[in-house]
């Protein structure tokens, strides 16, 4: 294991926000367990053990999804037992909610100007459209935070093609990542 | 918590149902660091239930101020807690599908050839429909 500097939580971002587009799952349809890398693999960066061969639920299952969410009125050790249910401890836990990510992403990769909308669109699409669609669950329990004000709003229009200025930008930085490593 | 910061929350978003949205961690948006604990211990959270583990004291509340303290303590663990997100529950194998449209169940085999769909790297994002609500 190498060092987490910002750059490696970057390249590691990078990476799950393509496991949760499901992009993964074309490089292995075998469930397998690879090394899920940082861009410096070959450098030896750190890697970090993840199941591979990712898929996307058969049914959408909109009672689960919200049984399973952190709540907006959850008090401390409500967060706490939610995390613990999905096996995380208590630190983890408190580590997780260091990082407003969606913010610091949008804020890294888009204009200032579209953060707004961009962001309702993408939490509202994932909140909404991938009921307990389980590379989503990963997504809403690491924006747990920003949901927990998020899902108290009124969605009225959704921008999809927010969306993929959110997500596509990404998955060109890895699929190009990828096919380098890989080569 | 802290007034200033609650007056500015109050301007910020001054009825429920506002759209407006704030940092988490106020100081530094844009930059992946452990702000957001100082800020937390400071009166400055603005999630209740992160404000209720620093009230409420304990381990939780010893592990905030670690990570107040030592960042790269912080970068280690959310790693760590990234893999185990990454392991919850995915689908593997025969299991789940891929889908065409990643917003929708796929429809029966014989109206759609997704579930077959091979590998292939240089694959698009499945893209959402611009027509889909």
């Amino acid at each position: 294991m190498g060092t987490y500097s910002e750059k490696n939580v970057l390249q590691a971002l990078i990476v799950l926000m393509n496991v949760i587009a499901g992009d993964l799952s074309l490089i292995s349809v075998r469930p397998s367990v690879c090394l899920f890398w940082g861009l410096d693999l070959q450098a030896g960066g750190p890697g970090w053990r993840v199941v591979f061969g990712r898929r996307d639920s058969l049914t959408a299952n909109i009672t689960l999804a919200d049984e399973d969410l952190p709540s907006a009125l959850y008090s401390g050790s409500q967060l706490v037992s939610n995390f613990e249910s999905k096996g995380f401890n208590l630190r983890q836990m408190v580590a997780l909610s260091g990082k407003d990510l969606i913010t610091w992403l949008l804020a890294n990769n888009l204009e200032k100007s579209m953060e707004l909308q961009q962001l309702v669109s993408f939490v509202h699409d994932v909140y909404h459209h991938h009921r307990h669609h389980h590379h989503h669950h990963l997504l809403l329990l690491l924006l747990h935070g920003r949901l927990q004000k998020l899902t108290h709003m009124t969605y009225t229009q959704v921008d999809t093609q927010s969306v993929l200025r959110v997500v596509y930008p990404l998955h060109q930085v890895f699929m190009a990542k990828l096919q380098m490593i890989t080569a | 918590m802290n007034p200033a910061y609650l007056t500015f929350l109050e301007k910020a978003c001054p009825n429920a149902s506002a759209t407006t949205l704030i940092p988490l961690d106020d100081d530094t948006p844009a930059k992946f660091d452990s702000s957001y604990y100082t800020n937390l211990l400071g009166g400055n959270g603005a999630l209740h239930s992160d404000r209720d583990i620093v009230d409420s004291g304990g381990t939780a509340l010893d592990h905030v101020q670690h990570f107040a303290k030592h960042q790269d303590s912080f970068f280690d663990e959310f790693a760590k807690a990234m893999v185990v997100m990454s392991n919850i529950q995915p689908l593997t194998g025969s299991q789940g599908e891929i889908r065409t449209n990643c917003r929708f169940v796929n429809p029966p085999c014989s109206a759609s050839k997704a579930a077959t769909v091979s590998s292939s790297l240089g694959r698009k994002l499945p893209l959402v429909q611009t027509s889909a609500p």
